[in-house]
Parts: C-alpha cells; structure tokens; sequence
C-alpha cells in the first residue's frame, strides 16, 4: 500500500518536472502551441470527469459553457477594456449561474433524456453566439484578445509565459479533482453514479449533488474557456459545437473517466495522436474509430483506469475468507 | 413513534396500496406480511419517502413527514434496507457504510478543496463511525473488500449497517433473510433483536413465517393494498381474513 502510494506520486512529481521543464524542451512554437491547448482541453476535460466520471451524468453541453467562458473573457477584455484576471473571474461566475440554472432545469431528467437536453442547451449556446453579431462578431469572431495582464514583474506576453500560466490552472484542477474524489462529496457523487435510489435511502441529497457537479464541471469549462481566449488572441463561434463536447469526451473516454489522471492522459494522448494522423486528413476518424473501440472493449476503465482494473481483477482471484458457507440454494427455506 | 394513516399510492390506474393504516410502537418490532403483490414493497417505498403516497398521512413521532424526500427521511432517523440486496459495488465495504455515515457529517466543498483540519477530524471519524457499524453486524473483517465480493450473508450485513451508520430510530428491513438459510436465518434474528436493544424501532417485511411468529411484537397483514388485519402473531394467525388471503378467497376455499 505504501509503496503504491509513493510510486502514484513519483509518477505525477516527474509529469509536473515534464510539465515544467516542456517549453525549454520543445523549440518549435507551434509543438509549444499544441501543447499548450492540450492542457486547456485537459482543464475542460477535469470538468467533465466531475459531472460523467464521478456523478455519472452525461452531459453533453460542455462546449457551450466553454464558450461563455471564452468569450466572457473576449468581450470583457476587448470592449469593456477589463483586466484578464478580473474578466476570468467574470467569467467563472458566469458559468457558474449558467450551470446552475442549466443544471436545475436538467437535472430533472435522467439518462439518455439528460443527454439529449444539455446537447441541446449546448446547440443554443452554439447558435446564439453564433448569430448574435452585434455582441459576439458572429462567423467572424473576436481578434486582437489581449494577454492576460502582467502580474507585477511576471508577463504574459510570451507564449511561454502564457504556456506556464496555463500549467498553474491544470495542476489546480487536477488537484481539485484528487481532493474531490478523497472527499465525502466525492463519495456522494460516486455513490448517485451507482445508485441513486441506494444514495437517496442512506441519506445523500441527489439532486443537490448531482447540481454541484453539474456546477462544477461548468466552471472548470468555463476557466479552460477563458484561458483559451486568453491564450490564442483569437475566437470563433466554432469552439462552443457540439463536435468540441464530442472531442472531450473521447479525451475522457480514453484517459479513464473518475480517476485524476484520466483527463490529462487523455487530451494528451489524443492531441498527440490527432497531430500525428493529420497528414491522413479525413482518414482520421478510420483510424481513431477501431482505436477508441479496441479501448473501451479492453481497457473500459480508459488508460489511468488499466492499475486499477489489475488490481480488481487480483482481488476477484483468491477465495473470499467467508463470514459463513454460501447458502445452497436447496438449503433456503421459504413459506 | 410511527403512523400511517389511510394511506394510498396508485401508480396510474393501478392501486398498488388504496387504504393502509397501522402505527408502529418505540422500541417494538412489527412484521408486515401479505400475500405477494399485497403492497409490501410500496408501502416501505412510501414510509421510506422513495415514492410520494397520492393519499394519506405518514407521522413520524408526531410530525406530519408525508410526501418528504428520501434523503430528508434518512436525516429524521428512517433507515430502510433493499429487497434485492443493494451496496455500491465498487465501493470497498468501508465506504459504503462511511457514505452513510456522512449523513451526520457536516464538511462541505471548501473543506474537501482547502484540505481542512475539519475535513480530516471528520474522515477519522467517519471511519471509526463506520468501523463500528460494521463490528455491530459481525463482518468488520471485511472492510477492505470490494462490497460485490463478498458473500451474500455478508452483503446483506453490510446493507444493514448501513442503515445502522445513519443512526436512525427505525429501521425498515425488506426481506432482509431473503435467500438465507435457516442459521444464517438465526443469525439475522438475533441481530435483529440486537437493533432493538440498542434503542431502534423496527419494521420488517418478510415471507419466512418462523421469522414472524418468533421474532415480531406485532403483525400488519396487507392484501391488495389494504391493511386486513394487525395484532400479535398468535391473533393474526388464528384470523379468518388472513387464513382466507394466504390459502386462497372466495370459490376456492368455500369449496374445499
């Protein structure tokens, strides 16, 4: 146990150093571009860990609450001549009332019907900012989105200042995530996934847990949002589709849905892999598709999910030490 | 400490329970049994607060807890076991009684991300909580295994303390023995008796006669939706109504 435990940490002190020590690493800017909105992605993807992975709710807006992030802090730099940092607190607040009223209405239903709704609140989102050309530029989109402002002798106006800024924001929500997880909501939330009816019996308030997940996921959406608008310049309407949710989740689907890892694995990975495959351009998807299958077929707890799945299936191995004999069935007494 | 009064649920055109009244005395225990499909399960749901009754009143010590949720239930100190035996699964044992424990607990989000000193008090205490319940049903030894690992019996003591960990004042078993045999059967009993000596209320439902006629002060016997008789086990046995539900109404009995 405790030499499991020292190796997990080990394992994420070198992926910070790597983390750290990227930029000096990777010479070419755009590599250092790629990678750096990887981990904005990342940022969205903790998000949906928190709302799929632990609460066990598909939802399938995420992309929309990115885009308000983002273009709260676009507007708000660009028109209103707001600092970055106080447009991205702008900007968590909003996505916190916009996940919040989201979530009330949505939360409602359940499974596939949940789905479906937050796709389309998702889609509305996408349409708004897309045809509201007087506040959002529409197809054209924000240009010329300021850095974020120096912090006394700290500037952002190199991308690898900007790439650093970016890594502060990952480790906070990975570590968000751990404490989460570790926590008695964490364990809430874990307990709604498995049953809400058990959740319910043993005292949980569903629905209050499954809204601060759906609260929680927004705002990681909508920091990686901001940061995202903070980091490029530049904005379309096309980040809020529903193709950007999709690509989310199948960062999440391949790095481990629940586990800390998951998420970074994930958005790496698959970043990794999607720059690799763009010489075979609309081929990608031949490839990425029978990928993703063979995944989940045999890894269904995605790539930080595989210890865990060894180690379960250790478990399941040796006789269990019984309380008592099993029962045999012709034993049973019934009336 | 418990009433129910009138109490109904139609599920669309169907009654599942129309017109149920009983009321549970402090430190007793009370067997519901009936027929199968007499509403047993509904009933439990409703005082569970898992369903909302469409007609009726529920009190719990005197107040009025009708149409409450289910976690609101919990908090007022109902604790209810499944049918169908039910842990979170990919939980270890521990933490599925330390998320009933939570209940009690009072950490909230900025805890768990500040790490707090209360954050930790509270986890300690949740496992030593938890730990207890588990020692009160016999299987502490299990704590660390994955809760759909272990062997029946054994899940269906967990389940139990479960319901212990939310420190409730009565305990509503759904066929708690279900699938047991005769001494794990005891066994459940004298566990049973033991919730009653440590202050709980206890309501179960159950098809094991032997489990009725030895373990219960009172009997509530439903069928189709109806309370048809309540009293000790040696009047409700001996009842006409009852014999008449269990061994078959109308033509059949008369004319055999």
């Amino acid at each position: 146990m405790r030499l499991r435990w020292s190796f997990r940490r080990l394992a994420w002190m070198l992926a910070l150093l790597a983390g750290l020590l990227a930029p000096l690493a990777v010479g070419n800017p755009y590599y250092l571009q790629v990678l750096t909105l990887g981990l904005i992605w990342a940022i969205g993807v903790y998000g949906l860990n928190i709302v799929l992975g632990f609460t066990g709710q598909l939802s399938l807006g995420h992309a929309g609450f990115f885009g308000i992030g983002a273009y709260t802090v676009g507007l708000l730099t660009l028109r209103v001549g707001l600092s970055f940092w106080v447009a991205l607190l702008a900007a968590v607040v909003l996505t916190m009332i916009a996940g919040w009223l989201v979530g009330w209405i949505c939360l409602r239903t359940r499974g596939h019907a949940f789905a479906i709704f937050t796709m389309a609140v998702g889609v509305i989102i996408n349409l708004l900012i897309d045809k509201w050309d007087s506040l959002t530029n529409g197809q054209v989109g924000l240009v010329n989105i300021p850095a974020p402002n120096a912090i006394g002798p700290v500037s952002f106006d190199s991308a690898q200042a900007r790439y650093y800024l970016v890594l502060v924001f990952l480790v906070l929500a990975a570590y968000a995530t751990w404490a989460i997880l570790r926590s008695p909501i964490g364990r809430a939330m874990h307990a709604v996934r498995q049953s809400e009816e058990l959740a319910a019996a043993i005292g949980i308030p569903v629905m209050r847990t499954k809204r601060l997940a759906f609260v929680l996921s927004t705002v990681f959406a909508g920091v990686a949002g901001a940061l995202f608008a903070g980091y490029l310049g530049y904005l379309g309407p096309d980040v809020t589709g529903v193709d950007i949710t999709f690509d989310m989740l199948l960062y999440l689907l391949v790095g481990g849905m629940g586990t800390v890892a998951g998420p970074l694995v994930g958005a790496l990975l698959v970043g990794a892999l999607t720059q690799v495959l763009q010489a075979f351009q609309q081929y990608q998807m031949l490839i990425f598709g029978p990928v993703l299958v063979i995944l989940i077929r045999f890894f269904p707890g995605g790539l930080a999910g595989i210890p865990a799945g060894i180690r379960r299936r250790r478990e399941r191995g040796p006789n269990p030490p019984p309380l008592a004999a099993e029962p045999i069935p012709a034993a049973r007494e019934e009336v | 400490m418990l009433s129910v009064e009138a109490l109904g649920k139609s599920f669309g055109g169907l009654q599942a329970v129309q017109d149920v009244t009983f009321s549970v005395e402090a430190g007793s225990i009370t067997a519901i049994i009936g027929p199968n499909g007499a509403g047993k399960s509904t009933l439990f749901n409703l005082i569970a607060g898992a369903v909302r009754p469409t007609s009726g009143r529920i009190r719990l010590n005197g107040e009025d807890v009708t149409g409450l949720p289910a976690h609101e239930m919990a908090a007022r100190g109902v604790a209810r076991t499944f049918q169908s035996t039910h842990l979170f699964q990919e939980f270890t044992v521990i933490d599925n009684v330390m998320a009933a424990c939570q209940l009690r607990g009072g950490a909230h989000l900025w805890d768990a991300l500040l790490r707090t000193d209360k954050l930790r008090r509270e986890a300690g205490a949740l496992r030593e909580q938890a730990m207890r319940a588990l020692a009160f049903v016999e299987v502490a030894h299990l704590a660390d295994r994955r809760a759909g690992t272990i062997p029946q019996e054994a899940q269906k003591r967990v389940a139990l303390a479960m319901g212990i960990a939310t420190q409730p004042k009565l305990v509503l078993l759904d066929e708690i023995a279900g699938g047991l045999n005769p001494e794990e059967t005891d066994r459940m009993m004298a566990l049973i008796r033991r919730l009653v000596d440590h202050g709980m209320t206890v309501c179960f439902v159950e098809h094991k006669l032997r489990m009725v006629m030895q373990l219960a002060d009172q009997v509530v016997v439903i069928h189709h939706g109806r309370t048809i008789a309540e009293g000790t086990p040696a009047q409700v046995s001996r009842d006409p109504a009852v014999i008449e539900a269990y061994l078959g109404g109308g033509g059949i009995a008369a004319g055999g």
